[in-house]
C-alpha cells in the first residue's frame, strides 16, 4: 500500500533523504523492531524509531518511573513517576505517532524472555543498561540470526557496535567475561544525558541502515567515545573461535540464572528499592490486584494498565507489574518486603509460591 | 621479541603523554603492560591492573580485535607487528 498524505507530510523530511526516499519509508512502515529497555537509551531510540515511522515496536522493561530517571528519560514526566515504563513510554509514544504499533510488555529479560523477544521480529535493538542481559538477548539473537545493534554508556562515556551473527563478532567475542557487580553502574558513577543520545542515535542509524538494507557502519567494530574531550575511537574486533555463544557448538555458555530478589542501589534516597521478579510471567489479574489492594486498606498512588502502586505503610511503596514483577521502596528489610509481596500475591491473589519461585538473597545492580 | 603496536584509545592517552600510537617490544600482554609503566610510569599498572597483578575486571585489551579474555589474559603471547588496542567494557543505559 502507498504513503497516505498524511503519511508523506509526516515524513517529508526524511523520504527527500538520498539514504530513505520513497522506498526506505514504505521500508520503515513493514518494519519490525524490538527494544530492550526503555531507559536512558531506550527512552530515545523509542522516540526515534516511532518517529520515523516504524510500523511495529516491541518495548520490554521491567522497571517504573521513577524521579531520578527523569533529568536523561524525556518520554517521561513527574505525572508519570511509578508507572511501568513501557506503559508511560507506550502512551507517550503513540502520541509522537498514532500510525505505528507498540507492543508494550513489562518483563526482565533473562534468557527465556530473551527468546521471547526475539520471535517475530527484524532486529534487536539494546535499550539495557545490564551486561548480563545482554548476554541473554546475545544468545538469543545468534540462536535465531537476528541482528542486535548494541549500545551503552554510564558516566561520559559510550560504546555501540552493531552484530549480525555468522558474519561479526557477538557480544561475548567483545566482552567475553564481563559481570554486572564487577562493572560500573549509573546508579553510583551517574550518567550524562548527552551521551545518552548520542549513542541511542547511532544505534537509531545502525538499526536504519539495515532495516533499509543498507551496510551498517559498526558491523565488526567497536565505538567507543567519550564525551570529555569528545573523542571517537573505533576499533577493529574479530570473532572469537573460542567464543562459547557464537562459535564454539553447545560452548556452554554460563547463564547467570534468574535473580529473584534484587537490590536497585542509588535510586531513592534513605530508602531502599527492591526488585523482585517471579518464575515466569504471571499475567496477573489487574483489576483483582486492585481489588486486594483497595479492601486491604491500602492507598492507591497509580493505576496503570499493567501496573499499579500502593502505599503499604508509612516506611514501604509497592509497586506490582503485571507480570508479577515488583518494586518495594521501603525502609524496612528484605525480609518485609518479600513478606509483603507473598501476602499480595500468593495469599491473596492465589499466585502458588512454586510459580513465585524462591526469592531469598538479594543481589545489587545499578 | 618484536615490535607491536599498541593504539591508545583517547580516554588513556594521557597516560601515555598524550600518544595515541606507541610501538614497543613485548613478548606477550603482560610484558607489554611493564615495558609500558617503565617508560611512562607506574601509573600504568594502576590504571590497567588490579591488586593481584590481573587486568581490571572492566578493560578488555584486544590484539589484532582479539579479546586477550579469550587467549591467556595478559599471558597472550605478542607477534612482530601485533596491533593492540585496551578498551573499557560499558554496561551502563
Amino acid at each position: 500500500m502507498p504513503l497516505s498524505e498524511n503519511e508523506m507530510e509526516r515524513y517529508s523530511r526524511q523520504i527527500v533523504l538520498e539514504d530513505i526516499g520513497l522506498k526506505g519509508q514504505l521500508k520503515l512502515r513493514d518494519a519490525r523492531v524490538c527494544l530492550v529497555g526503555v531507559g536512558g537509551l531506550g527512552n530515545h531510540i523509542a522516540t526515534q524509531l516511532v518517529a520515523m515511522g516504524v510500523g511495529y515496536l516491541k518495548i520490554l522493561d521491567r522497571d517504573i518511573v521513577a524521579v531520578s530517571n527523569l533529568h536523561r528519560q524525556p518520554l517521561f514526566d513527574t505525572s508519570l513517576i511509578d508507572y511501568a515504563k513501557v506503559e508511560a513510554a507506550k502512551k507517550k509514544l503513540l502520541q509522537i505517532n498514532p500510525g505505528v504499533i507498540i507492543d508494550a510488555l513489562p518483563v526482565s529479560i533473562d534468557y527465556e524472555t530473551a527468546e521471547e523477544a526475539v520471535k517475530d521480529v527484524d532486529i534487536v535493538v539494546d535499550g539495557l543498561d545490564s551486561i548480563e542481559a545482554r548476554y541473554a538477548v546475545n544468545a538469543a539473537c545468534v540462536k535465531h540470526s537476528m541482528p542486535f545493534v548494541y549500545g551503552s554508556a554510564i558516566t561520559t562515556v559510550g560504546a555501540a557496535s552493531t552484530i549480525i551473527p555468522g558474519k561479526t563478532p557477538c557480544l561475548r567475542c567483545i566482552y567475553p567475561k564481563a559481570r554486572d557487580d564487577e562493572l560500573p553502574k549509573c546508579g553510583t558513577e551517574g550518567v550524562h544525558p548527552s551521551i545518552l543520545t548520542l549513542i541511542s542515535s547511532i544505534e537509531v542509524s545502525e538499526t536504519v541502515k539495515i532495516l533499509l538494507g543498507k551496510e551498517p557502519s559498526l558491523a565488526g567494530k567497536l565505538l567507543f567515545c567519550d564525551l570529555t574531550d569528545l573523542s571517537f575511537d573505533a576499533v577493529e574486533i574479530k570473532r572469537s573461535e573460542r567464543c562459547v555463544t557464537c562459535s564454539v557448538p553447545n560452548g556452554g555458555e554460563e547463564r547467570v540464572e534468574r535473580q529473584g530478589f534484587v537490590e536497585i542501589c542509588g535510586r531513592e534516597r534513605g530508602s531502599r528499592v527492591l526488585m523482585i521478579t517471579p518464575r515466569g510471567d504471571l499475567n496477573l489479574d489487574m483489576e483483582k490486584l486492585h481489588q486486594v489492594v483497595s479492601k486491604g486498606g491500602y492507598k492507591v498512588g497509580v493505576r496503570g494498565d499493567v501496573g499499579l502502586t500502593f502505599v503499604y505503610d508509612e516506611r514501604t511503596k509497592v509497586s506490582v507489574l503485571k507480570s508479577g514483577i515488583a518494586v518495594v521502596t521501603t525502609r524496612g528489610s528484605e525480609e518485609e518486603a518479600l513478606t509483603i509481596y507473598r501476602h499480595i500475591v500468593v495469599d491473596k491473589l492465589g499466585v502458588s509460591e512454586s510459580q513465585v519461585g524462591v526469592v531469598s538473597s538479594s543481589k545489587v545492580v545499578s | 621479541m618484536g615490535e607491536v603496536v599498541l593504539q591508545v584509545p583517547r580516554f588513556l592517552s594521557s597516560l601515555f603523554k598524550g600518544e595515541r600510537e606507541i610501538k614497543l617490544d613485548a613478548s606477550n600482554v603482560r610484558n607489554m603492560v611493564m615495558t609500558l609503566s617503565d617508560r611512562y610510569g607506574e601509573d600504568v599498572k594502576e590504571k590497567l591492573l588490579d591488586g593481584e597483578g590481573r587486568l581490571k575486571a572492566v578493560l578488555n585489551v584486544y590484539v589484532n580485535g582479539k579479546n586477550v579474555r579469550f587467549t591467556g589474559g595478559l599471558d597472550t603471547s605478542l607477534n612482530p607487528g601485533d596491533k593492540v588496542t585496551i578498551l573499557p567494557a560499558v554496561a551502563g543505559g
